[in-house]
């Protein structure tokens, strides 16, 4: 270190050399004199422009206890880093030291940046499992509503017994019908020959009924080897109207007087005969699953098809029962 | 499950999405990526017609009121917070394969943005899904002042408080900080860009002379200041002439810049005041002992440690390269991200 160090205050001569004397070592036989401190050197550059410490923390607008720290270099107790070195800066620019001297100071200090110390965070393993534990009960909860409901959905339909029901559609409304018009309509009988009896041939008076769009499917399908009572031969005429159906189908045989013979949907495998004197009118509405004879002569229904559904008249002309369109 | 797959083959980094500038921070690497929040849009074959991106960043920063018809440059940002979100996005997409230069696949990094405090929930959800459309596999958010806390040195897990000002680009924001968290923030829409209109408006309304955006901002940075200066400097600059209409040169001189800057400055100032008003009374004896930080690159701006010294009749102190403060300190925080739920990193 040399004394060719330029100085604009005059006044700080003395304080030059206070530093230089301090850092020159003489001679081989003096003793080394140690460098002196930043803090001595603040105090003295603040002695010579002739000071106090409260003038210096008014302008600085520092503690006074922070400048005193500083000229005793105890910066222990100071602050981080960026306070230190703001702190030293700013007080020793206030006094006139030269720029070298305060980058060396800034560059002697250890300015240690403090650690970021993180609070409230949770452990990796903690973060997976309630991250997955939230997903898990949506899955679980999901699981425990939609399962159920499906299972009654489909079990509920599709595995019910339903050969103690009796449908409204069919069944009862024969029954209706076949009293009625056998005691209004003279001359009109109505025989049923093989015909599947109905599951059960009158609801209980605590058996619910049924409605329903299904077909039969306790007399169609479900139930196929119940035995077959033989229907009962009602009555006689000159002609006969045979059906019979290969699939379920809805049929209304009604004569010219209004009664109606047949008026309901019948089973799959129904074979039906009509005896009467009067003509017949017929309404078949599936067509393509029912066959039809008129006095032992088969009836092309093709003829009388309208989508499948076949509509026409059982005609007596000259004693002679023939099928005519309507 | 193929972002996590690219993830691997990704580095975490922090994005200072500022209003002005956006700076990245590679964990491990430092910041890598400082350019301005400049997009640059060209649109073909007429109005409707298809819209790419011409440039981004530097490049587009020197389009910017040079452009042809088919060419516009947007500032995505505005007051800290994204005013156009498919350019947003555009552009931190670019950023972001700019960082990954080496890389096969398409990156898929875990993102740390930092987000100014007086943001709303809206706002940040939009920074974050523009983040997760530009390919982050993973989103985390930090307030600026905190970032701006850590990166200028800051011990913030002291329980003691520690006031920190950064201005940026288009926001200031004060904050009292202690134990890992913001005790006191606000927020102003006061920045760079306001010096930036002041100084346009002062030109405009005492030369009658119209400048640009980037005429105002060199101005700022060559003779702008916030406190009477003892020499007074001068910048020659043209602009176009209001009442003639053709290009003129004059001279500007620090003590005008100091008069068109003394409203913004005034909003600035009166942040900082209020805060001081509103920290609990244990904190505001720790601001007193410790002094006010300055970062951002408005504490650039010469002697504005000392303007806000004065008013508040504290020690201020503008840290050490206070323009990269927020993205090292959102750096230092990214060592974070693996302890989930660290009171650093801010709610959605």
């Amino acid at each position: 270190m040399t004394s060719q160090q330029s100085n604009p205050v005059g006044d700080d001569s003395r304080e030059i050399d206070l530093f230089d004397t301090a850092a020159v070592n003489t001679d081989d036989q003096s003793p080394q004199i140690l460098p002196a401190s930043f803090g001595t050197r603040l105090r003295a550059a603040r002695d010579a422009r002739g000071l106090d410490l409260e003038s210096c923390a008014h302008a600085l607008k520092l503690p006074l206890r922070i400048l005193r720290q500083l000229e005793n270099d105890a910066h222990e107790s100071l602050d981080y880093g960026v306070y230190l070195g703001s702190y030293i800066t700013k007080y020793a620019r206030h006094l006139g030291l030269d720029e070298d001297i305060i980058q060396a100071e800034l560059g002697r200090i250890k300015r240690d940046a403090p650690t970021l110390v993180a609070t409230g965070g949770i452990s990796h393993s903690r973060y997976l499992l309630e991250r997955y534990a939230t997903a898990a009960t949506y899955v679980v909860l999901t699981a425990v509503i939609v399962v159920p409901m499906v299972w009654l959905g489909v079990r509920g339909t599709l595995d019910r017994d339903m050969s103690h029901l009796s449908p409204l559609d069919a069944a009862p409304v024969a029954q209706q019908d076949v009293p009625a018009h056998s005691a209004s309509a003279a001359g009109t009988q109505v025989a049923r020959v093989q015909m599947p009896p109905p599951q059960v041939a009158a609801p209980d008076d605590d058996q619910p009924l049924l409605a329903s769009m299904v077909p039969n499917l306790s007399s169609d399908n479900l139930q196929p080897a119940r035995p077959v009572a033989p229907p009962a031969d009602t009555g006689s005429g000159k002609h006969s109207l045979s059906l019979d159906l290969t699939h379920a189908s809805w049929v209304e045989v009604t004569a010219t007087d209004g009664s109606r013979l047949e008026y309901g949907l019948l089973p799959a495998g129904s074979s039906k005969v009509y005896h009467s004197d009067q003509p017949l009118e017929v309404r078949i509405g599936n067509a393509s699953g029912a066959q039809v004879s008129v006095d032992g002569q088969p009836v092309a229904l093709d003829g009388y098809r309208r989508a499948n559904v076949a509509h026409f008249r059982v005609a007596i002309q000259d004693g002679k029962a023939a099928p005519a369109g309507t | 499950m193929f972002k996590k797959f690219r993830g691997i083959f990704s580095n975490d980094i922090s994005i200072d999405l500022g209003t002005a500038n956006t700076l990245i921070y590679v964990r491990g690497q430092g910041i890598i990526l400082n350019e301005p929040s400049v997009v640059a849009i060209r649109q073909d074959r007429g109005p409707g017609g298809p819209r790419t991106v011409a440039a981004v960043g530097g490049d587009a920063k020197r389009m910017l009121g040079r452009t042809p018809g088919n060419i516009a440059t947007v500032r995505p940002m505005k007051d800290g917070v994204i005013a156009d979100f498919t350019m947003t996005e555009a552009m931190l997409q670019h950023f972001i394969k700019q960082v990954h230069k080496s890389r096969m696949l398409r990156p898929s990094p875990r993102v740390l943005v930092c987000v100014p405090c007086g943001s709303t929930q809206v706002e940040r959800r939009a920074i974050k899904e523009s983040a997760e459309g530009a390919g982050a596999r993973d989103v985390f958010l930090i307030e600026e002042p905190m970032a701006a806390a850590i990166g200028a040195g800051i011990p913030v897990h002291e329980a003691r408080g520690s006031m920190v000002l950064d201005i940026g680009g288009g926001t200031s924001e004060v904050a009292v900080i202690s134990l890992n968290g913001i005790v006191y923030s606000q927020s102003v829409r006061v920045g760079g860009d306001r010096f930036d209109e002041a100084i346009i408006n002062y030109v405009r309304r005492n030369h009658g002379t119209l400048i640009g955006e980037s005429t105002a901002e060199k101005i700022k940075l060559q003779i702008g200041c916030a406190f009477p200066q003892s020499e007074v400097r001068e910048i020659e600059i043209s602009g176009r002439n209001l009442a003639e209409g053709v290009p003129r040169m004059f001279t500007i001189n620090s003590n005008e810049i100091l008069e068109a800057l003394h409203e913004p400055l005034a909003g600035i100032v009166a942040a900082v005041k209020s805060a001081l008003e509103q920290t609990p009374p244990e904190l505001c004896s720790d601001v007193a002992e410790r002094g006010i930080v300055l970062t951002g690159g408005g504490a650039l701006l010469r002697d504005l440690d000392r303007l806000i010294s004065e008013e508040t009749g504290l020690h201020v102190q503008v840290a050490d390269d206070p323009l990269t403060c927020v993205a090292r300190g959102g750096g230092k925080a990214l060592e974070l991200i693996d302890q989930h739920g660290s009171d650093f990193f801010a709610p959605e």
